[in-house]
Formats: C-alpha cells, structure tokens, sequence
C-alpha cells in the first residue's frame, strides 16, 4: 500500500475494499473504499474513492464520498457527503462550478453539519451583541435574609 | 552554375517542355513568362524572377533560396515544399497560390498579395511581411515566429494552432479571423484589430496588447497571464475560463463582457464591474447574480436597523443588505439573490425561497429553525459566518464556500 519514493504516499487503488483504521505519517490518497478511521498529515479521496469513519487530518481533499466524523485544519470538499456526518474544521472550501447556471453540483450535502473556522458560538455571542441595539432590562438586585448565625466572619471564611 | 542559358530556357519554355529538376541557379529570368510552367524540384537558387509571371506554375518542392520575386505574379502557383528561405516577393502577387509546408524562413514579403493563399505548416519565422495583404489565408499551423505582421491584413484569415511567438502584429488587422489555440506568447500587438476573432484556447501570456481592439472577440479559455491590455476595447468579448490575473483587467475598456460558458450572452457582466466578478470568478464564487444583469435591485444601507418584519421580494430581484435585521422573515423569488454584505447581519431571522444567498457578513439563525429554507444557492465568502440550519430544496442546494469563512451549518435534506 506504501511506496518507498522521495515523496513518500500511502494509495487505496480503485477497486480496493479495506475494513480497518490506518495510521500513517506521509499522505494518504484513496481511490478505492475504506471503512475505517483514518489519521493522517494528509487525505486525498479521489472521485472513485470513499471513506466511512473518524478522520484526523492537516489536510483534507475530497472529490469522492465521506461519512463520519471529520476533524482537518484545511478541507477542500466536492463530490458528496453522506447522513450523519459532521465536518470540523479551521477552513473550508467548496467550489462551485464556473458555469453554475447549468446547475451541476459541485457537492452534494446529506444531513450534515458544518463547523468551521472560529467557535461559532463565539461568532454568535459577539455579533448578536453587537447587532442588537435593545438594552436588556437591569433585574434589580436580589437579596435574601439570612440569619445572623449564618453569616461568618471574615477571619472564619481564611 | 546554371545548366541553361536564359535563352535556352525561355526556348524550352516556348515549345512546351518540361524544366523539371532543370538547375537554373543564379539566371536572370526577369520579365519573362513563366504561365502554367512546370518546375517542380527546380534549383532555383538566386534566381531572378523580378516581375515575371509565373501565374500557375508548379514549383513544387524547389530551391528559390534567395530567388529575387519582386512584383511577381505568382497567382495560383503551386510553391508545395518550397524552400524559399530569405527570398524576396516583395509586392508579389501569391493570390490563391500554395505555399503549405513552404519554408519562407527570413522572407520577406512586404506588401505581397497573398489573399486566400494557402499557407498551412508554412514555416515563416523571422519572415517580413509588413503591410501583406492576407484577407482569407490559410495559415492553421503556420510557424511565424518572431516574424513582422506589422499593418498587414488578416481579416478572416485561418490561424488556427499557429505558432506567433514574439511576432510583431502592430496595427494588423486580424477581423474575424481565426486564431484558435494559437500560441501568441510575448506578441507585440499595439494598435492590433482582433474584432470578432476566435481566440478561443490562444495563449498571449507576456503579450504587449496595449490599445488592441478585442470588441467581440472569442477569448474564451485564453491564457492571458502577464499580457499587458491597457486601453485595449473588449466590449461584448467572451472570457469565460481565461487566465488572467484580475488586476490585469483593471484598465481595459467594455460596456458589457460575456461570461457564459457557451458564449451565448446568458452571463453578462458591466465593463465597470468585470474586476469585481472575474476576482469571485477566480475564488470560485462567481454567483449566478451575473445573470441579473439588469435586474432590479433593492440595497439596505449600513447602520440601519430593521426588527420584526416580513420582506417578500419578487423573481429575479437583487437584494444587497448591508444593515442589521432582526427577527425579520424574508422571502426571496425563484432566480433572486439576496447578499448579506460585509457589513450586514441578520440576527433571528429567516430566509424562505428558491433564490441565491451570498453572504460576506453574517447570518445568525437564534430564532425559527431552519433558519434558511430552500436556497437553489449558499455562497460563503472569507469573511461570512453563518449560524444555521439549512433545509435544502428537492433539487437540493448548490454551496460555495470559501476558505476563512465561519460556519456552524446543519444541512438537512428536503423532507
């Protein structure tokens, strides 16, 4: 599956079936099916190729199938993404077709979801701030009796 | 030497006979009649044909290296395989001759009447043919590199798969003209006239292209990387799928550029908006608005606020937001686009429609989920974030995102 060349690369040829999880340090390209994790410097899914499982990758090229759960700092997507899969990622990018009005599809999405970039919640937090000009009303400040046996001192409290 | 005389020759000439492989090197055989003469493998070299008439002679395969031709009339000749490297046909008349897979290396032929001629695999490098007259020829093929087109007239004529290397075409007019997969590298063209050439697939990287007219010129697939075109006209040009780099196109001229891929004028773009889009065009985001040219459009400025309201929007609208909306529902019409600009956010709200959703700023669902429903497209730019789900239509949704952009998107097939 490995060859020994100056640029060494791990390749799933067309036609190949593996149930099972690789682990490698130089990239990976697959053409062929591979159900199973995959954690790499790189992957490369050619438009034959598909791969059901966790991915950790740098690097992320897709024109193939992917399903599962999906960690990559970069991600370049076409072809298709299958139900239940979640991409997690710093970037992403998706093409569209340059001569988009004969509506191919560059991607095709299941039921997916997208994370990528920074924290989207953070995204959300700070925008809606910003965004909204309403100034939520000031609850008065609540106080509750206690007793005075309940309150300590300070000195008891260090 | 020469085996004959002139004399002898022209004798020859008058009876009828044959002066195949005849070797008449160096004759003066100027102003003689040469009509229908059969020379085919002739060694011609040096020979002087100065205004003689060898109106459909075959000299097929010959020697005329360095032949003298000026002002010859060499109507309809057959030059097939010629070697006429660093002759002179000077204001020749080489209507419809055939000189395909002639060498003309160092020729010159200024001024030459060479209309309809054919001219294919013709090797014509370092060849002068300032001010030619070349309206219709064929030359599919031709080597012409480093060669001098300079005010020659090349109207419809066929260039197709050419070699133009460093060749010179100022102020050449190429009307029509057919340069298809030419390669054009490093011409000089100031002033050149391609109006309505096919110059689909031709490479014009380094070219000097200043002031050219390209005014409906096929440029589809061109190679246009480091080509200078400053003042040239490109109005109504098709430049689908070139190469360029879009602060290339920053000073050229069009009203109207063709972006379709079929060049049949379904993308239009505004000359004054062509660097804007050819840049979304190379980020792989060119959205389909370029078909709205013309459209109506609708902008919501920056700094205002709009809460709580419902926005339907027409087919075919052009919608640009650069203010803030919250909890706002808003219905774009099939063939529409609404783009959330850089300064743009919609807060709560919801997008409903088989529209176009560009978005450079930021669209943050935190209200009715899905918070986009039914986009026919989803484009995200660097700086657009999204917070959302999306159910997609049954034709399913088109996406385009580019690398930077913030995402927190559920996709969900139509139901």
């Amino acid at each position: 599956m490995s060859e020994n060349s100056t640029t060494k690369q791990t390749i799933l040829e067309d036609g190949t079936e593996v149930d099972g999880s690789i682990r490698s340090n130089c990239p990976i390209t697959i053409s062929g099916k591979l159900k199973g994790d995959v954690s790499a410097p790189s992957l490369t899914i050619t438009q034959s190729g598909s791969v059901s499982g966790q991915i950790k990758v740098s690097e992320l090229k897709s024109q193939g199938e992917i399903a599962g759960q999906i960690e990559a700092e970069r991600v370049e997507l076409a072809g298709r993404v299958s139900d239940q899969t979640t991409i997690r990622a710093s970037s992403l990018q998706v093409k569209l077709n340059q001569d988009g009005n004969h509506g191919k599809l560059q991607v095709t999405l299941g039921n997916c979801e997208l994370k990528v970039g920074e924290p989207a919640a953070k995204a959300l937090i700070g925008t809606a701030k910003s965004a909204s000009r309403e100034v939520p009303k000031k609850e008065p400040p609540k106080f509750e009796v206690v007793a005075p046996s309940q309150v300590l001192a300070e000195s008891e409290l260090a | 030497m020469a085996d004959l005389s002139r004399e002898e020759v022209l004798q020859k000439l008058k009876s009828g006979e044959n002066l195949e492989r005849a070797c008449l090197r160096e004759l003066a055989l100027n102003h003689a009649n040469f009509e229908c003469a059969d020379l085919r493998r002739a060694d011609l070299e040096g020979v002087n044909f100065e205004e003689s008439n060898l109106k459909k002679a075959n000299l097929s395969c010959a020697n005329l290296r360095e032949a003298y031709l000026m002002g010859a009339n060499l109507e309809e000749i057959n030059l097939q395989k010629a070697d006429l490297e660093e002759a002179n046909l000077d204001d020749a008349n080489l209507q419809f001759a055939d000189l395909s897979h002639a060498n003309l290396e160092g020729a010159t032929l200024e001024r030459a009447n060479l209309k309809g001629a054919r001219l294919s695999y013709a090797q014509l490098e370092l060849a002068n043919l300032g001010g030619a007259l070349m309206e219709g020829a064929q030359l599919s093929n031709a080597h012409l590199n480093e060669s001098y087109l300079g005010g020659a007239n090349l109207r419809e004529a066929n260039l197709q798969y050419a070699s133009l290397e460093k060749a010179s075409l100022e102020e050449a007019d190429l009307t029509g003209a057919n340069l298809m997969e030419a390669s054009l590298r490093g011409v000089y063209g100031e002033g050149a006239n391609f109006k309505a050439a096919l110059l689909k697939g031709a490479i014009f990287e380094d070219a000097i292209l200043i002031g050219v007219n390209l005014s409906r010129a096929d440029l589809r697939h061109c190679h246009l990387l480091n080509a200078k075109l400053t003042g040239a006209n490109l109005s109504g040009a098709k430049l689908y799928g070139i190469e360029a780099v879009p602060d290339q196109l920053t000073e050229i001229s069009a009203d109207w550029l063709d972006f379709s891929a079929d060049g049949n004028g379904q993308v239009m773009i505004e000359g004054t908006k062509l660097v804007e889009y050819y840049t979304q065009v190379k980020n792989g985001l060119a959205g389909m608005s370029a078909d709205l040219y013309g459209a109506p459009k609708r902008f919501f400025g920056k700094g205002d606020v709009l809460r709580n309201a419902v926005l339907e929007f027409d087919e075919r609208s052009q919608v640009e937001i650069e203010s803030t909306l919250e909890k706002c529902v808003i219905t774009v019409g099939q063939g529409s686009t609404l783009t959330i600009g850089p300064h743009g956010v919609l807060a709560g709200c919801q997008i409903i429609g088989a529209g176009e959703i560009v978005i450079h700023g930021k669209f943050l669902e935190n209200g009715a989920s899905p918070g986009i429903v039914g986009p026919k497209r989803l484009i995200v730019g660097k700086a657009g974030t999204v917070v959302a789900a999306l159910q997609q239509p049954a034709s399913l949704t088109q996406f385009g995102f580019e690398h930077g952009c913030s995402l927190s998107l559920k996709i969900l097939r139509s139901r």
